[in-house]
């Protein structure tokens, strides 16, 4: 029984660590807990460089994405072209560039736009109880309670055209669900409690105290879930896009790259490789990040 | 988990070997709904011929070869009659010994049956074009049920190619009773998943999502085929297909959707495979809409014409010059071709010439300006999700761009394309799609300025440039009655001029249909037609020894 | 608990409902239907065909209409004819339900087995080099889209080392018995390998961090400084209490085990309800579309009741209300 010995040494240390940092401040609590989580400062460090590179896109790419050149096409990885070339002869490495400008805007703003949705109905449900909570829990049940693969497929064969604005319009109508679950737990045992009361009683208005006083005590798992949310929207995306219903090419995308690529997997292989690598490594940085967050932002669980 | 891998991969080859000598196992992209009649898919088509006789299928030099009937009708016979009233009569000898599978001779009467069943309003038979045309079906003489008659309301050119548009006959004896106790409940009759044929093959079984199979009927009256069995695998994944196909598990392929890129890498990856490249009928091209306002101009679309080096698309689509460039709406080889139509190379400064005509001028972006000053954006459509046609799209894009056109590429799955889009005329510049036709195609409701679709003849007619010109329409009125073929050639050459020169559509290529097959395996012929292209001799396939 | 089985059992059909009328709103308002694409297809059909057909299969009545009849056949047991197989859609789904049970069921149960064993064992150690390990191996399995793992499984096992084949079920004409049994296993395997990767890799976190939990809890202490032997901590009191909410998170994950199916099931050809709702969906296979959907929320919302009530047995601390 080492190991367990160990791994009890080792939560005595960080509860006595914990004692110590009382006196900081809680921003500082939590960077100094997440800086120890020594995998999600990685995975937060490789976010942040995609996203720049996403970013700068435009100065960073070698080539256009869209420079057609039919003389190089099927180019095997190469220093002219790390990534290789396409059916086409595009340059794969600025074309993932861009790709993960639209990716990434995809996980972002999905991520973003179901805190929102979510964090507003959680709220609601919770706050004012009765018939909005059954109508919007209802919701929720209806919601969780069929694959979303299907319900994307149906919105998306349902939505015309092929933009990032439709995919994330999808994301969040069907997205929010889990959020708003959180949330509403969350307010639930929050409304009962002195500060919240006391509020009330010196007549603070409704809006007041869900803005001042529940939704930052909701903060911390709004944002854990928000930042997980960001790599499964974008596996939601490419998922999307190799059932043929996502960003439509001539934009690009991870997933519809990695879609094309499987036509071709046997021509050239690499094109499958690349797109998936980065959706990959990607997804798995927010997992990590989001991961480091949650034992940084939530004590409870940092024993 | 390694262990599971090891084991599971042990076991895997002795399972794992093709067919074997005595079977052929057929890879398709695509599982039929149902088999006998009322099919809305190709697939379907693929086994039936395997299952049920022709009448008279298309070989593969695309002339009707009597196989159920002892000749075709011609005038010159006078088995074909024309009686008043434009009215026809066309008799039939079928020949003897066919035999379902369960033992009973087909006659005669089961092909009235079919046309009765067909006839009824209450089954929902997929078209009516022909059937429309025919009054009645007649057997004569009882004593002689291998004689009918069919009476035609109306001229038609192909009345000695099927005798009424159903291309084989339904089992009477199975059928008959479960259909007149009630019509509308015979589309969902067991028989469409098992059916008793007439074919070189009979059914054995048909496991949904898997596969169909066949067996040799001995008693097939052109020779007991020479394969003991034939399978069809149904394999939805195009790359999956390809895969089975290089590993042998699949010894032909069919209904695939491969392009010739795909076909190049089985040819590589396994030796023992050949492909086979068939022109087709399937004709790639662009409508233009002409009901806007630039299009309306006939020298616009003859500049965009210009301006896209359709050589070079065809050569993208597949390599090595065997794809021909389409200049109007038939392939070389059928008989109306007419290689002396308008041509239009790709001249990039012929289409700027012409735009300028037409009255564009450039815009301080590089691209046109209308005499309204508004800019010369153009939209693009087609099926997402299709890998070439995007690519094509991007070509033209970058091609149209130097001539000063900034187009736009806006795709849709396949059924809102070819749904809404495109049957309603949706797409506000133009559509890039494919039409498939039959060597007796005569496509007046793709021509004919009677077939704009509209919201006034609730979206009928298959006109969608929305092309009107009085010389077409009129060579498309006497065609569909013309019962010369010399004459329906010549009007097929003229007609091929007229839409060259006004360019309604820009013609792309025809596409090739591809046939891997296993090189041992001897008498494929495939026809690169719609409905009758692998299997319509699959009783003269064999193995090598 | 009669009252709460009742109550819940009202909201579930209520749940229920409710996705039947979205579902089928959605569905109907789909732009293009199988009629148009036969025209496309086939050189011969001419408009007036695609009117009667269209009118054949009741395409053009209103959508109040067509959810009522819908319904009432529902009720009737009548779940519609697929337009794409030409089969009663109760027999469709009762044939490709078999297939995903048992691609589906395979890989479910490896991966909670495997999963849970590797959740105990890393929680047990927390902070070794095998939990490290194991973490690290969760978090990839999470992170791989699921089809992607799919192309590269048979790009090395089908192609480059050709040991498995690269979709499908059956191979056809197979010996029945003891030969077909293991020409299933054999094309099960990469399939189920896609599969249980990432569901493993969600039990392994699920099980280490409800174990942890639990080892912190006071009896658990209290045992231990009674001086119990730890296998017997182990089993007696953590084991069951760490595995307690797993079940209801086994219920919950029903619905991401399903999605992983659609695309597992598409990458692989495995004729199962993944890849039936698929091709129903793109296909305009309306009948099916909706039953397929409408099943997986049953068994969804069935999963849920189950637990509430599993939950409920297992922990007598949960009141009902």
């Amino acid at each position: 029984m080492a190991t367990g010995q160990m791994a009890m040494d080792l939560g005595r240390r960080e509860r006595l660590g914990e004692q110590a940092a009382t006196a900081e401040t809680y921003a500082r609590l939590v960077w100094r807990r997440f800086r120890r989580h020594r995998l999600a400062v990685i995975g937060g460090s490789v976010a942040v460089f995609l996203s720049l590179v996403a970013v700068l896109a435009p100065w960073l790419a070698p080539y256009r994405p869209e420079q057609i050149s039919l003389a190089d096409r099927w180019g095997v990885p190469s220093r002219t072209h790390p990534f290789g070339t396409d059916e086409l002869g595009r340059d794969v490495i600025s074309r993932a560039m861009y790709a993960g400008r639209i990716s990434l805007s995809v996980g972002y703003l999905s991520a973003l736009g179901v805190a929102v949705v979510g964090t507003v109905a959680g709220v609601a449900a919770g706050y004012y109880g009765g018939l909005t909570d059954s109508v919007l829990m209802r919701v929720v049940d209806i919601l969780l309670s069929v694959p979303t693969i299907p319900l994307y497929l149906i919105m998306a064969a349902l939505l015309p055209g092929g933009g990032v604005a439709r995919i994330i319009f999808i994301f969040v109508l069907f997205g929010w669900t889990g959020v708003s679950r959180l949330v509403r737990s969350q307010v639930l045992s929050l409304r009962q409690q002195d500060f919240v009361e006391a509020a009330r009683a010196l007549g603070a208005s409704e809006l007041r105290i869900m803005l001042r006083h529940l939704v930052p005590n909701a903060m911390a798992p709004i944002i854990v879930a928000t930042t997980l949310a960001v790599g499964g929207f974008i596996l939601g995306e490419s998922a999307l896009s190799y059932l043929g219903l996502g960003i439509q090419p001539p934009t690009p995308s991870w997933g519809n790259m990695l879609q094309r690529a499987q036509e071709y997997v046997l021509n050239a292989s690499w094109l499958a490789l690349f797109p998936g690598v980065l959706i990959f490594i990607t997804v798995l940085s927010f997992n990590f990040l989001g991961d480091g967050l949650r034992d940084a932002l939530d004590p409870r669980l940092n024993v | 988990m390694l262990a599971v891998l090891g084991a599971a991969a042990l076991a895997g080859p002795a399972t794992a070997a093709p067919g074997g000598r005595d079977t052929v196992v057929i890879g398709m992209a695509q599982e039929p709904d149902r088999l006998g009649a009322f099919s809305i898919m190709v697939a379907a088509s693929v086994v039936e011929h395997a299952l049920f006789a022709q009448a008279a299928p298309f070989t593969d030099r695309w002339v009707r070869m009597p196989v159920m009937v002892e000749k075709l009708p011609s005038l010159k016979d006078g088995d074909w009659v024309l009686l008043p009233n434009n009215k026809m009569k066309v008799t039939w000898r079928l020949r003897r010994g066919f035999s379902w599978h369960d033992g009973r001779p087909v006659t005669a009467l089961d092909w009235r049956f079919t046309y009765g069943v067909f006839r009824n309003p209450q089954t929902p038979q997929v078209s009516r074009f022909i059937l429309n045309k025919v009054d009645n079906v007649l057997v004569p003489n009882p004593a002689d049920p291998y004689t009918m008659i069919v009476q035609w309301n109306e001229l038609y050119p192909f009345a000695g190619s099927l005798p009424f548009g159903g291309s084989f006959p339904l089992p009477r004896h199975l059928l008959e009773g479960a259909y007149l106790k009630d019509p509308d409940r015979l589309p969902a009759h067991s028989y469409w998943r098992a059916p008793v044929g007439h074919g070189p093959y009979r059914f054995v079984e048909w496991v949904p999502g898997s596969h169909i199979t066949l067996e040799a009927y001995d008693r097939f009256p052109l020779g007991a085929p020479k394969i003991k069995r034939v399978t069809f695998r149904f394999i939805l994944d195009t790359t999956v297909l390809q895969v089975n196909q290089i590993t042998g598990a699949l010894d032909a392929t069919e209904n695939t959707g491969f392009d010739c890129q795909a076909a190049e890498q089985i040819e590589r990856r396994n030796p023992q495979i050949a492909v086979q490249f068939r022109e087709a009928m399937r004709w790639e091209r662009i409508d233009f809409n002409l009901d806007n306002e630039w299009l309306r101009d006939r020298r616009v679309r003859q500049a965009i014409a210009h301006a896209i080096d359709r050589a070079m698309i065809a050569e993208l689509s597949c390599p090595g010059g065997r794809q021909p460039v389409a200049h109007a709406w038939l392939p070389p080889r059928h008989p109306g071709y007419n290689p002396n139509v308008k041509k239009y190379e790709y001249d990039p400064a012929r289409a700027k010439a012409l735009l300028a005509e037409a009255g564009f001028t450039p815009g301080p972006d590089g691209i046109l300006r209308d005499r309204n000053g508004k800019r010369a954006e153009m939209t693009i459509m087609t099926t997402a999700g299709n890998a070439l046609r995007e690519q094509i799209e991007l070509i033209i894009k970058d091609q149209l761009k130097d001539v000063g056109i900034d187009l736009r590429i806006d795709n849709r799955p396949p059924s809102v394309f070819l749904g809404p889009i495109v049957s309603r005329r949706q797409f506000p510049h133009m559509a890039l799609y494919l039409s498939n036709f039959s060597p007796e195609s005569m496509p007046f409701v793709r021509f004919h300025s009677s077939q704009i679709p509209s919201a006034e003849n609730n979206w009928s007619g298959d006109n969608r440039a929305g092309w009107r010109n009085g010389e077409n329409d009129r060579i498309w009125e006497q065609l569909a009655s013309e019962l010369d073929e010399r004459t329906r050639i010549r009007l097929l050459r003229r007609q091929q001029e007229i839409f060259a020169e006004d360019l309604p559509s820009l013609p792309l290529y025809f596409a090739l249909r591809l046939t891997t097959t296993h090189k041992a395996l001897r008498g494929i012929r495939p026809t690169g037609l719609v409905d009758s292209y692998l299997t319509w001799n699959i009783w003269e396939w064999r193995w090598e020894q | 608990m009669q009252r709460f089985l009742l109550q819940r059992a009202i909201q579930s059909a209520v749940v229920l409902l409710g996705l039947s009328v979205l579902l089928f709103t959605l569905l109907v308002y789909t732009p293009g239907d199988p009629v148009e694409l036969l025209a496309q297809a086939n050189p011969e059909v001419q408009p007036e065909d695609v009117q009667r057909l269209r009118q054949y299969y009741g395409l053009d009545d209103p959508l109040i209409i067509r959810y009522l009849k819908w319904l009432r056949a529902v009720a009737h047991g009548d779940l519609g004819y697929s337009r794409t197989y030409s089969l009663p859609v109760r027999t469709l789904i009762g044939q490709r339900l078999g297939n995903t049970l048992l691609l589906v069921g395979t890989a479910f149960l490896i991966a909670l087995v495997v999963g849970s064993a590797i959740g105990i064992y890393s929680a047990l150690h927390q902070y070794s080099p095998a939990d490290y390990g194991f973490t690290v191996f969760s978090f990839l399995g999470l992170a791989m889209p699921n089809f992607w793992q799919g192309i590269v499984l048979i790009l090395i096992f089908a192609v480059w080392i050709p040991l498995f084949p690269a979709g499908g079920m059956t191979t056809p004409g197979v010996a029945p018995g003891w030969p077909m049994a293991w020409d299933r296993l054999w094309h099960l395997v990469l399939p189920v390998a896609v599969l249980a990767t990432s569901g493993m890799a969600s039990w392994t976190r699920y099980v280490r961090s409800s174990m942890l939990e639990v080892i912190r809890q006071d009896y658990v202490r209290t045992a231990r400084a009674k001086g119990l032997p730890e296998r017997r901590i182990v089993r007696r009191h953590a084991l069951r209490n760490a595995l307690l909410p797993v079940i209801t998170l086994v219920a919950l994950s029903i619905p991401g085990v399903l999605n992983g199916a659609v695309l597992t099931e598409t990458v692989f050809s495995w004729p199962g309800m993944g890849l039936l709702l698929f091709q129903a969906v793109l296909g305009h296979d309306f009948n099916v579309a909706m039953a397929v959907l409408l099943f997986l929320a049953l068994v969804t919302v069935g999963a849920n009741l189950l637990a509430d009530v599993a939950y409920a047995v297992v922990d007598p601390r949960i009141r009902y209300g």
